[in-house]
């Protein structure tokens, strides 16, 4: 799945421990979804839509959308 | 910025895993006792029994402790963990049958069976670890 989480945290001028603070999540996960080898659950990506006040597919996008 | 949140998430963490620990050197200590215990300290069957009691319900709440650690990991940490718990149990089950094979055809009779098996899930569960953090590198 794509994403545009690093886009989003750079507009910000926010680092990854920055944005994994507000998720509550780990540094790692947050350099791995980026790097799209994670793909986050549900509860996680309405998480980050909330946090960048976006919606989920303004961030994540499907990536059979473009098979 | 929400740090205080995520403060008490790692704060969280952090506890569940050095309870954790502590049951686990616990375990390992009630382990020793149950095992050297008739053999340095003791000869009654009733005490022996007894320290094998009690490392037996230390055990359980190490796999408690486990069990609340794993809950407070995120879910990348937390799909790592399950990936190495999946690789050491195949390669665990694999190995045993194979040796158990071996042993019915040509009576092995090796020893520390159970030794050997506690280390070859020890390393691979480090090694499914290392794998898995590498991968989502």
């Amino acid at each position: 799945m794509k994403n545009r989480l690093k886009v989003l945290r750079a507009e910000r001028d926010w680092t990854q421990a920055d944005l994994a603070n507000a998720l509550d999540v780990s540094r790692q996960t947050i350099n791995a979804i980026e790097k799209g080898k994670f793909d986050p659950s549900l509860p996680l990506a309405f998480k980050a839509a909330r946090l960048f006040k976006r919606k989920i597919e303004d961030i994540f996008t499907d990536q059979s959308e473009f098979d | 910025m929400k740090s205080t949140q995520n403060a008490n998430w790692q704060q969280q963490q952090r506890s569940s895993t050095t309870k954790l620990a502590i049951w686990t050197v616990t375990w390992l200590l009630s382990l020793a006792l149950a095992t050297f215990g008739p053999m340095m300290f003791w000869q009654s069957t009733g005490l022996s029994l007894t320290a094998t009691a009690v490392n037996v319900l230390v055990g359980i709440a190490v796999l408690i402790a486990n069990r609340n650690q794993l809950r407070s990991l995120d879910e990348l940490q937390q799909k790592i963990q399950l990936e190495a718990m999946g690789l050491t149990l195949g390669i665990t089950i694999i190995i045993a049958l194979a040796y158990t094979t071996l042993d019915s055809q040509f009576q092995l009779n090796a020893k520390d069976t159970i030794s050997n098996l506690m280390f070859i899930i020890g390393i691979t569960y480090i090694i499914g670890l290392l794998l898995g953090r590498r991968k989502y590198q």
